[in-house]
This record gives C-alpha cells, sequence and structure tokens, in this order.
C-alpha cells in the first residue's frame, strides 16, 4: 500500500487545522533585525524587526493556485472584483543579503527577495507552521519510508528574461537544483547539510516526477524541501553568470529588476508567472515592488510615519512613537523566533563539565535562580513570551506548553541545591556579542538574578567575531546568546544538543539517541512525543536555561491588502497583495 | 613642482605598504577568524571543512606568503574577492567610493561655508556679541556628537512638522536635484561637526595675522577693509587652516559611517562595517588601502596649496 493518502505531513497538517486557531490570528514574527544575524548561531533582534515587512489584523483565509493546503492570508477575499490590480509596494528591510544565490547565503534578507522570484517544491505557510505545495501538485508518493516521489506542475514557465527566455520548468531543472544546493563545499554551499547524508540519489523519470531515494528514514525531509533556501534555481543562469549572487532568475511572480547595493532591490511582475488566483485571475496583483535597505530602526520608524513605505516591521523602540503618529496602520505584535539562551559550559566526550559544575545540582540552581519574565518587564516593557524548551512557542506542535517544574524560576530552591551541593563557589565570566545596549542590560539582569542565590558573573562583552570564535570554541563558563528558531524540530534539536551539533556542544548520549531517534521517525506522533520528551530531558539536564522571544512589530498602510508578512523574513511572499489606492 | 609632486608620491609609496602591511597583520592577529564564521553558519561542519576551507581561501600558506601575493595583486589592480559574496572587491568599492568621496566632499565643503566667515567675523569683533555667538556655535559644534543630531533630525521634524529629510538614497541618473538634496542634510550634519575647529583656527589665526605690521600698514594705505581682510588677512590665515581641513578629510570619513547608516547611503563605510564584522579580509584590506590612498592625495594636495597661497613657499 502506498503511503501517499496517509503520510506524515498530510496527517500533521490535518491536526493543526484545528489547532492553530491562536497562532493564526496572533501571526508570527518576522525578526531579522541584525544586519548581522547569523542563521541559527546568535545574531541579535534587539533593535527589532527592523527586518522588512508587515502583517495586517485580521485572520486568515482564502488562498490561491494549484496548492493542496490553502494559503493563510491576511485579510478576506470577499470577492474576485474587491481586487485592484496595479502599482507598486513600498517596503524594507533592515540589511542586505550577501547573496541573493539562495544556495549560499543565510541571512533572511535573501529570502525576502528570492521566495518572491523563485519557486520551490513545496513552501512553507507564511507563518511557517504548515508545509503547502509549490511547484509539485501535491504532497509526496511515499511508496516506502525511503522514497518520496512528487509530481510538478506542467505549464510552469522560467521567467522570460535571458539567459533562460522563459522555457518551460522541467523535473530535470528540479533534481538539478537540488543537486547543485547538496554540492558539499564548505563556506559556499551552506545548506548542503538539508540532504547530504539523507539523500542518497535524485531521479526524474519524466518531465514531471521527482524521484528522491533517501539512505535512510528522514523526518525533516518534507521540511527542507520546503525551505526557501531550497528553492529551485535555474541552471542556465548559474551557467552563465557563474553563481547567482547578483542574479535572480526563477518562475516566480517576480522579476528582479535590480539590486542597488545598501539601497534597494526593484521587482516587477511577471506577466506570464503560472499561478493563478482563486478566481482564475493573473498573479500578481501589483505591477511592481521594492524594498529598500533601511538599517537604523530609527529611520526606518520615520520612512513608514512619512508614508514613504507602506509597510515596516520594527523593534519595541519604535513603537509607540509609530503607533502614536501612524493610528491609520493595521497593526499586529508578532514574536520573533530569536531567542535568547544562557548557556553554561558545553560539553563534549574529551571535555566534560568541570566542577563545579559537574554536580547537576549547581546547573538546575543557576537555572532556577534565573527568571526569564524580568528580562521581558524590565528591558522590553514586557514586549515578549517566555520560552520553555529548545523549540520556540511558535511552533506549537513542537514546542513544549510549559517549563519542566525543575527548570522553573525558584530562587529558594536554587539556594537549596547549591547548599545541598555543599556551597561551592560558583563564578566565571559572562560573554556575550556586544552588538547592542540592550544586550548590555540583559547581561546586567543575568548578573544581578544570579548574585542573589550566590553566583557570581563577571561579565564579559565581546566584539562579534571575536565572540563568535570563542563560542564555537566552546570554550566559555557562560554565554548569553541568541540564536534562531527554525520551523523543524531537528534543526532545532541535532545542530545545538546532537551527537554531531556545532552551535552548541553538549555530551548526553542518551539525550543524543533520542535525537537521533526522532530524526528518523515517520509517524507523526510517535515523533511528536520523541520530540517533547527529549526537550524535557534537555531541560533537565541544565545545560542552559531557556529564556525568552521579544515581539516585532508590524505596521501596514490601509491601502495594502491581504499580506501576511512571514517570520524572519524566512518565507517573504507577496504574491497575493493588493494595494487599494 | 612637477619635481615635488614625483617625490611626495614615491615618498607615499612606503606609507601605503605601511599601511597595507599594518592592515594584513592586525586584521590576522585581532580574535575572530574568517574560517570560524563561515563555518559557524553551517550546524554540521567538521574540521575537515575547515581545512578545506582554509585551503580554498589560501588562508592555510605563511601569512607573509600570503601578504606577498595580495600586494603583487594589488599592484595590478586585482584587490581579491570577498569569500563572503565571492565577488571581486574592487567592484564593490566602485559603486560605493563615489558616494563617499561625493558625500565627504559636500560635508568639507559646507563645513568651511559656515567656518571661515564665522571665524573671519569673529575675529574682526573680537569679544562683541557676535564674536560670543560664534564662538559658542563652534563649541556647539564641536561638543554634540554628529549620530545624535542625525537622530534629532531624522525623528522630530517629521513629529513636530510632519516633515522629514529625504532618507532613501536616489542616484544622480535618477534626479540630480532630488540627489542633491538628498545629500545636503547628511552633508550638513557632517559639516557642522568639521565646522567647529575650522572656524575656532580660523579665527584664531585671523587675530593674529590682524595684529601684524603689514595688516597695521594696509589699513594706514587706506585700503578697504574687503581688501585688508581678504587678500592680505586671510590669505595669510590660511595655511594652517588649509593643514587641519586636509586632516579633517580622514575625520569625515570616520564621520560619514554612521551618517550613511542613518541616511542609507551606499558608502564604503557602510561596507567597511560589515566587512569588519565578518572578517572579510580583503574587503578590509581593499578598503583600508583606498582610504589611505584617498588620505595620501588629500594631503599631497594640500601642500601643493601651500604654495599657490603663499607663493614664498618653495618646493626645492
Amino acid at each position: 500500500m502506498t503511503r501517499t493518502e496517509t503520510n506524515y505531513w498530510q496527517r500533521l497538517n490535518e491536526r493543526k487545522t484545528s489547532r492553530r486557531t491562536v497562532l493564526r490570528g496572533a501571526g508570527v514574527a518576522g525578526a531579522g533585525g541584525a544586519g548581522w544575524a547569523l542563521v541559527g548561531c546568535g545574531g541579535d533582534d534587539d533593535d527589532g524587526g527592523n527586518g522588512g515587512g508587515s502583517a495586517t489584523n485580521t485572520p486568515a483565509n482564502g488562498g490561491s493556485g494549484p496548492t493542496a493546503t490553502p494559503e493563510p492570508q491576511a485579510t478576506p477575499t470577499p470577492a474576485g472584483d474587491t481586487i485592484k490590480r496595479g502599482g507598486h509596494f513600498n517596503m524594507a528591510m533592515g540589511g542586505s543579503p550577501r547573496s541573493l544565490d539562495v544556495h549560499f547565503d543565510t541571512f533572511p534578507y535573501n529570502t525576502a527577495v528570492v521566495t518572491n522570484t523563485n519557486n520551490g517544491i513545496l513552501q512553507f505557510s507564511p507563518d511557517l507552521t504548515e508545509i503547502q505545495t509549490d511547484l509539485a501538485t501535491g504532497m509526496p508518493e511515499q511508496p516506502d519510508d525511503l522514497t518520496f516521489t512528487f509530481k510538478i506542475n506542467q505549464g510552469v514557465m522560467w521567467q522570460d528574461i535571458a539567459p533562460v527566455n522563459g522555457r518551460e520548468l522541467t523535473a530535470e531543472d528540479v533534481k538539478w537544483s537540488i543537486e547543485r544546493q547538496m554540492t558539499d563545499e564548505a563556506g559556499k554551499f551552506q545548506h548542503a547539510y538539508f540532504f547530504l547524508g539523507a539523500v542518497d540519489s535524485i531521479d526524474a523519470p519524466d518531465n514531471e516526477t521527482v524521484v528522491f531515494n533517501m539512505s535512510k528514514p528522514f523526518a525533516p525531509f518534507l521540511s527542507y524541501v520546503a525551505s526557501p533556501w531550497s528553492m529551485i534555481v535555474n541552471r542556465e543562469a548559474v551557467e552563465e553568470y557563474g553563481d547567482l549572487t547578483e542574479h535572480a532568475v526563477g518562475t516566480g511572480p517576480f522579476i528582479f529588476k535590480e539590486w542597488q547595493k545598501d539601497v534597494k532591490f526593484e521587482l516587477e511582475a511577471n506577466p506570464n508567472y503560472w499561478k493563478k488566483d482563486q478566481f482564475g485571475g493573473a498573479l500578481p496583483y501589483i505591477d511592481s515592488f521594492t524594498i529598500n535597505i533601511v538599517t537604523d530602526p530609527d529611520t526606518y520608524g520615520t520612512l513608514f510615519i512619512d508614508k514613504q513605505l507602506d509597510a515596516a516591521l520594527l523593534g519595541e523602540s519604535q513603537l509607540s512613537r509609530v503607533q502614536e503618529a501612524r493610528s491609520d496602520a493595521f497593526y499586529r505584535s508578532q514574536p520573533s523566533q530569536f531567542w535568547r539562551q544562557f548557556r553554561m559550559q558545553p560539553t563534549t566526550p574529551d571535555a566534560p563539565y568541570v566542577a563545579p559544575f559537574d554536580d547537576i545540582r549547581v546547573r538546575q540552581a543557576v537555572v532556577q535562580g534565573i527568571d526569564p519574565q524580568e528580562y521581558l518587564d524590565l528591558v522590553y516593557n514586557g514586549d515578549g513570551i517566555v520560552t520553555h524548551g529548545p523549540i520556540l512557542p511558535v511552533y506549537e506542535n513542537w514546542a513544549l506548553k510549559e517549563t519542566p517544574e525543575g527548570a522553573r524560576y525558584d530562587p529558594a530552591a536554587a539556594i537549596a541545591l547549591l547548599e545541598a551541593a555543599g556551597n561551592p563557589t560558583v563564578s566565571g565570566p559572562m560573554i556575550w556579542a556586544a552588538t547592542t545596549p540592550t544586550l548590555e542590560q540583559v547581561a546586567q539582569i543575568h548578573q544581578a538574578q544570579l548574585a542573589a542565590i550566590g553566583v557570581t558573573l563577571e561579565l564579559q562583552p565581546m566584539e562579534l567575531a571575536a565572540y563568535y570564535n570563542q563560542t564555537y570554541a566552546y570554550e566559555y563558563t557562560f554565554s548569553s546568546h541568541t540564536p534562531l528558531n527554525n520551523p523543524d524540530p531537528d534543526e532545532n534539536l541535532s545542530s545545538y544538543f546532537g551527537r554531531n551539533s556545532t552551535f552548541f556542544k553538549h555530551h548526553n548520549e542518551d539525550i543524543w539517541a533520542k535525537i537521533d531517534a526522532q530524526a528518523t521517525e515517520l509517524d507523526f506522533e510517535r515523533r511528536q512525543q520523541l520530540v517533547e520528551e527529549v526537550q524535557i530531558d534537555i531541560v533537565n539536564d541544565f545545560p542552559m536555561k531557556f529564556l525568552y522571544t521579544t515581539n516585532n512589530h508590524g505596521f501596514t498602510d490601509p491601502k495594502v491588502q491581504n499580506w501576511f508578512y512571514s517570520a524572519d523574513l524566512y518565507n517573504g511572499r507577496i504574491h497575493n497583495i493588493w494595494l487599494d489606492a | 613642482m612637477t619635481q615635488y609632486i614625483i617625490r611626495r608620491s614615491l615618498m607615499a609609496v612606503p606609507t601605503i605598504l605601511l599601511v597595507m602591511f599594518a592592515t594584513f597583520m592586525l586584521l590576522r592577529m585581532v580574535p575572530g577568524n574568517l574560517v570560524e564564521i563561515m563555518l559557524a553558519e553551517n550546524p554540521y561542519a567538521t574540521e575537515q571543512d575547515r581545512i578545506d576551507l582554509e585551503q580554498q581561501l589560501g588562508l592555510d600558506e605563511p601569512v607573509p606568503l600570503q601578504f606577498v601575493k595580495w600586494v603583487g595583486n594589488a599592484l595590478k589592480g586585482d584587490l581579491g574577492e570577498s569569500p563572503w559574496t565571492t565577488r571581486p572587491v574592487t567592484e564593490e568599492l566602485k559603486g560605493r567610493l563615489p558616494v563617499t568621496l561625493e558625500f565627504g566632499f559636500l560635508g568639507i565643503l559646507i563645513g568651511l561655508v559656515i567656518a571661515l566667515p564665522i571665524g573671519v567675523w569673529s575675529a574682526m569683533r573680537q569679544d562683541t556679541m557676535s564674536d560670543y555667538v560664534g564662538r559658542s556655535f563652534a563649541i556647539l559644534a564641536l561638543s554634540v556628537p554628529t549620530f545624535f543630531l542625525a537622530l534629532l533630525l531624522v525623528i522630530f521634524p517629521q513629529m513636530w512638522f510632519g516633515w522629514a529629510p529625504p532618507l532613501l538614497y536616489v542616484p544622480w541618473a535618477d534626479g540630480p536635484v532630488q540627489h542633491v538634496w538628498y545629500f545636503f542634510w547628511p552633508a550638513l550634519l557632517l559639516g557642522l561637526n568639521l565646522a567647529g575647529g575650522v572656524m575656532r583656527l580660523t579665527r584664531t589665526m585671523m587675530l593674529e595675522v590682524l595684529r601684524q605690521d603689514y595688516i597695521r600698514t594696509a589699513w594706514s594705505k587706506g585700503m578697504r577693509e574687503r581688501v585688508v581682510i581678504m587678500r592680505h588677512g586671510l590669505r595669510n590665515a590660511m595655511i594652517p587652516v588649509i593643514t587641519v581641513i586636509g586632516l579633517q578629510v580622514s575625520v569625515a570619513i570616520g564621520g560619514t559611517i554612521i551618517l550613511e547608516t542613518i541616511f542609507n547611503m551606499p558608502g564604503v563605510g557602510r561596507y567597511f562595517v560589515s566587512a569588519v564584522f565578518q572578517r572579510d579580509y580583503p574587503s578590509v584590506q581593499g578598503v583600508v588601502l583606498v582610504l589611505a590612498i584617498v588620505v595620501i592625495f588629500v594631503n599631497l594636495l594640500v601642500d601643493i596649496l601651500y604654495g599657490v597661497i603663499d607663493p614664498r613657499i618653495r618646493y626645492s
């Protein structure tokens, strides 16, 4: 029996349909604030969502094109005749991508552009909680645990620009693009790890079929296929230009026209875009759009107030003045996907915990001595949410719903634990990347909270690159870190706590085994259970305190309709928006 | 004069080499390593990846050899390729350097337009109310940080008057008037910052010159005030002032970095900061080299101007 009808992701999506009501209203964030926010390894979102984009204030509905799952929309689409065509949309983001090549870059600023010029086999919903079809006609057939067969939509045309000149997309194109992404060349193909070691081979038996032959059951596979970093890029363009650093050629709704470095991107509607809206009308609705590069949060706020931008995603620092000046704008607060960790000493088989951290009671005391809510209250005016484990609450299918009891803030219990451990001297330097003043405030709160239970932190701010060097040498006692969460639980578990992790090191073979197990578990409920168990195990082994994530604040001019801006610019599609005026 | 220029240009070579050497070595000595940072973006990077990447970037070779190769390529106009963008540094600088130079030039020009008249006027009206106002202005311009003024300009006019300065860059080709209007505000802020020092020096030098015998002689001959002040006074006071203006080019370049960020200007400053954070060795080296050449060139120009202003100066 094929597993087509009951495959993992279909069941996952079915479950979520009934469980997503809260987040659907609230939306999720575009963080992406820091120009230097490395995916997965700690940038800083403190100046806010300066990442660009926006969200409107009405829950989602509607959909478009041949997708199997309706795409969440920001505002209702009551009838086709309410949609207005034409116009220019003006938005901004807080930094520049280093490259337009999705296989090279890791900054979400890249995907803010390329998700509008290219398509993937699958895609995430804008709120990153669902996997939907894009180039694929449906979710893949899975005749067994090691085979995924995608059917590709027919009549998909590459954009009518050189060097591809509007020819039809084939399954071979898809195969070639994913194989390019899998190139094992350090420092360039940053997303090769999505498939390397898991995908044995890719076949394109005919023009509409792509078959992935896996070397092992691999639960994150579809997540990685849906990732914006797995967009299908054009072979002729790569052959013509060498790479796609300054070129974006795809099958998407917008044609890349110009990148003025550090200034803006200009894109124009693709007149031959293959997807249609729910009424059979052509997409996209707008004629063109600009993504301005605006790195300073105050400037970003002023530009939106001055109506030079149609949308803005801002941090807490700009919130009150923009709300006051633009009371006409749609507004929605969204949690960022950058989160805060207070880390203790990383451990490996060769470098186990040193005293006093080898006593789990000491680590637990440190964890119990920290109150995440106080950071939000003191530094961010309460603007954020407390996190409970390695996966952010925005990923409601995977996140812990509450902090395990032994890791909750309880200074009295922390002091008792230290007493039980013989009142050892717990002290040491705490490093962090001193990129914004708010991070120093956060560090001072770490210091004050832990001083209350007798733990002494010596604050040691570091220049960003130096911080990364020390962090990735895994040689520190305490660290305040700001990584980026990702849609698939494996990316948040393996890369921090797994046996081959690099973002952090935590030596616990039971935890490693459980992380391995969830990565190969294709049954959703079973995987969900494993993920929950391993998160609790991680939290209860006290390698770090999981703290909080801040909010970003999306503003949209009232004329902008039907837009839901995705978290961290991760999925920056503006395929379906229109402008009322 | 030609011999002097050639001699000075040759003397600049060791300076430039020293700048190149210092930049090259310091970059590799400071904590924070390009390879580590690049690998930090890959959650499953291995030791072999590190070795491979070092080889790809040529960082596995001895540092002196790397330096010699870089100098050799730079002499051929090749400043290397950014490992992050895979684009030649010269290409990146080609678009950005004119923006920063234009911005810096306008800033200095506005600074001089503000500083020289006020400095001269203050000297002519020493210890009067207008002198006090001028001197207070100079102290204010020196003491208020440019970035603070910039933030005031970005936030408050919009709040109070519903007006904001242009904050989105307009290339010359897209509209010369808008282009100049866009540059005017950041250049004004930069100019204000530079004006304080020049104004005070101009005033001091003018006071010194106005007490000289030849000025008294000029007055006694019944010359008009404009001739005495401009031809005999200011011209003689300008030598040290021009020296300071030359030195302010490097100050202006430093000042552009923050203003480029606030005003979204695609200049060298933003590129440089980003390159430093990413330990983009070729880009940092390239920017420092080019800016060093600009500063050396401007100072050569200043030395030549001495002779134009004061013909008694000979370049032998």
